[in-house]
C-alpha cells in the first residue's frame, strides 16, 4: 500500500495503518531531527513521537490525493520551528554566561563535519539534511518550503561548497 | 553562463539528480575551466561523506513503547465503527420507543378514562290547552259553507251540534283553569265566579284548583272568588275539606279567615285537629282558639 492510501485508512480512523507509516518514517524523521537538533538523540526521538502525534490526532484534515511524505514534512518542519523560537528564548535567557560557540579546527573528520553542519545558517542546512539524509528531491523541498526549485538549488549548492571550505581547510 | 546557473547544475551533479541535457552543458563548462571541475568533485565528496554520517546515531527502543502506547490511547479514545452503528441503532431504537409509549398513552387514556356523557337530543313536543275558546258554531258554519265531503268527515264527525251555553263556556273555562299562565288561570277564575250561578262542576274545579295549583296567587285569587259566597254549605265543604289538605300557611289562614267570617260550625273538628296539630303556627292556632270561642257565645 503506498503511504498515501495508508494515510487515507487512518484517516477513517483504522489506526492500526498508522504504525505501518511509523515504521516507514520513524527513521528519516529522526535523522532529520538528529541533524537539527545537533544530534541530540532524546529531543530528536521527542520531536518524531510529536510528529505522529500530529498526523494521528489532525488525521481528518489529511487531504486525499495529497503526497504524504510533503505532508509528514511540513509537521516536522512546524514542530522543528517551534522547537527552535523556545531554543532561541532560552539562549537569550543564557546569553550572559553562554560562551561563543568558536568554530575550532579538529582532526576528527566526522566531528569536524558535524560542526560545520552545525554552523550553517539555518536554510542551508535544512536544504541539505532534507536531500541528503531524508532522501528527498529538490522540488519536493520546495514544495515544504513554499519556494521555487531555484532557490532550494541554490542554498543546496551554498550549503555543500560550505562545508566542502570547511572540510579542505582541515585537510 | 551565469554563476547562479552554473550553481544550480553543480547542485544537481552533486546530488545526482541532474539531466543528460545538463550534464552535458556542465561537462563544456568544466572543459573551459578546470577549477569548476575541481570544485564538483570536492563537493561530490563531501556529499558523500555527510551520507555516511546519518548512520552514527541508532534510535532507542523507548521511541517505538511511547508511540505504540500513545496508539493505544487513541484507539481507545476513538469509538470504532461498530460502537458507532451500534450508538446510531440506540438513538434509533430511543426514537421509536417515545413514540410508542406516546401513542400507547395516548391510546390507553382514551380508553380507560371516564366515558364521555352520551348526549342524545330529544325533540319535545308540549302540548299546550288551546289558549283560544273553540267556535263550535262557527266550525258548524264552516261545515256548511264547505261541504265537501271529506272536510267534514274530518272535522264534523267528533263534535256535536249544540248551542252557545253554559256547558260549553264551563268546559272553556275549565281549560283555560289549566293553562300554563297563572295570569290566564286567575282570568278563568274570574270569569267562572262572575257569572254568580257557580255550578257543583264549577265549585269541584275551583276546589281542585285551590288544592293543586302551583301559583299562591291563583289560589288567592280562588279564595277571594268564593268570598261572597262562602256562606254556602257546598262552598264551605269544599274550604273544610282543603284545610287538611294544604301545606302553604298563607293560604290554609285565610280559609281558616273564611271560615271564621262564616262562623262555620261545620269546621270546628277541623280546627280543633289544626290546634292538635303541633306543627300549626301559634298565630294560627290562636287565631282557631278565638274562632272557637266566638261560635260559641
Amino acid at each position: 500500500m503506498t503511504d498515501e492510501s495508508l494515510m487515507l485508512c487512518v484517516k477513517k480512523n483504522d489506526l492500526d495503518k498508522a504504525a505501518i507509516l511509523y515504521e516507514r518514517y520513524k527513521k528519516k524523521l529522526y535523522q532529520f531531527f538528529m541533524y537539527k537538533n545537533y544530534n541530540d538523540q532524546e529531543k530528536s526521538e521527542d520531536c518524531v513521537q510529536q510528529v505522529f502525534y500530529r498526523v494521528i490526532k489532525y488525521r481528518q484534515s489529511y487531504t486525499e490525493g495529497n503526497n504524504f511524505r510533503i505532508w509528514v514534512y511540513s509537521i516536522a518542519k512546524n514542530i522543528q520551528y517551534q522547537d527552535f523560537k523556545e531554543q532561541v528564548k532560552m539562549d537569550a535567557a543564557h546569553a550572559s554566561y553562554q560562551t561563543d560557540e568558536a568554530y575550532t579546527l579538529v582532526n576528527d573528520e566526522h566531528q569536524a563535519m558535524l560542526q560545520a553542519l552545525k554552523l550553517l545558517p539555518e536554510q542551508y542546512r535544512e536544504v541539505l539534511v532534507m536531500s541528503r539524509f531524508l532522501g528527498m528531491k529538490y522540488d519536493e523541498i520546495a514544495e515544504i518550503n513554499n519556494c521555487s526549485v531555484g532557490v532550494i538549488k541554490t542554498r543546496a549548492f551554498r550549503a555543500i561548497n560550505s562545508l566542502r571550505e570547511a572540510y579542505f581547510k582541515i585537510a | 553562463m551565469k554563476r547562479e546557473e552554473t550553481e544550480r547544475l553543480l547542485a544537481d551533479y552533486t546530488s545526482g539528480e541532474i539531466a543528460p541535457a545538463d550534464m552535458q552543458v556542465l561537462e563544456a563548462c568544466f572543459v573551459q575551466d578546470p577549477a569548476l571541475k575541481k570544485e564538483a568533485e570536492e563537493m561530490r565528496a563531501v556529499w558523500n561523506m555527510i551520507g555516511n554520517e546519518a548512520e552514527s546515531k541508532p534510535m532507542s527502543d523507548t521511541m517505538d513503547t511511547q508511540f505504540f502506547a500513545m496508539l493505544q490511547n487513541e484507539k481507545l479514545a476513538t469509538p470504532s465503527k461498530t460502537a458507532k452503528v451500534v450508538q446510531i441503532n440506540t438513538n434509533w431504537l430511543k426514537a421509536v420507543a417515545a413514540v410508542a409509549a406516546c401513542i400507547l398513552a395516548f391510546v390507553g387514556g382514551r380508553f380507560t378514562g371516564m366515558p364521555a356523557p352520551v348526549v342524545e337530543y330529544k325533540t319535545v313536543y308540549v302540548k299546550q290547552p288551546a289558549t283560544t275558546i273553540p267556535q263550535p258554531i262557527q266550525q258548524v258554519q264552516v261545515v256548511k259553507q264547505q261541504p265537501t265531503p271529506e272536510k267534514v268527515v274530518a272535522k264534523a264527525p267528533q263534535q256535536q251540534p249544540v248551542k252557545k251555553d253554559s256547558v260549553i263556556d264551563n268546559s272553556a273555562l275549565a281549560l283555560e283553569l289549566r293553562s300554563v299562565y297563572a295570569s290566564e288561570r286567575i282570568g278563568a277564575v274570574m270569569k267562572m265566579t262572575g257569572k254568580g250561578n257557580l255550578t257543583d262542576a264549577d265549585l269541584r274545579r275551583l276546589g281542585l284548583a285551590l288544592r293543586e295549583d302551583p301559583s299562591p296567587n291563583v289560589r288567592l285569587t280562588i279564595l277571594d272568588a268564593l268570598r261572597p259566597l262562602a256562606s254556602r254549605a257546598n262552598v264551605q265543604a269544599v274550604l273544610i275539606s282543603l284545610l287538611s289538605h294544604q301545606n302553604d300557611e298563607l293560604i290554609k289562614s285565610s280559609i281558616v279567615d273564611l271560615l271564621i267570617d262564616t262562623k262555620s260550625r261545620q269546621a270546628i273538628p277541623q280546627m280543633i285537629a289544626l290546634l292538635d296539630d303541633k306543627t300549626t303556627n301559634p298565630g294560627m292556632q290562636n287565631k282557631i282558639k278565638a274562632g272557637i270561642e266566638s261560635f260559641l257565645n
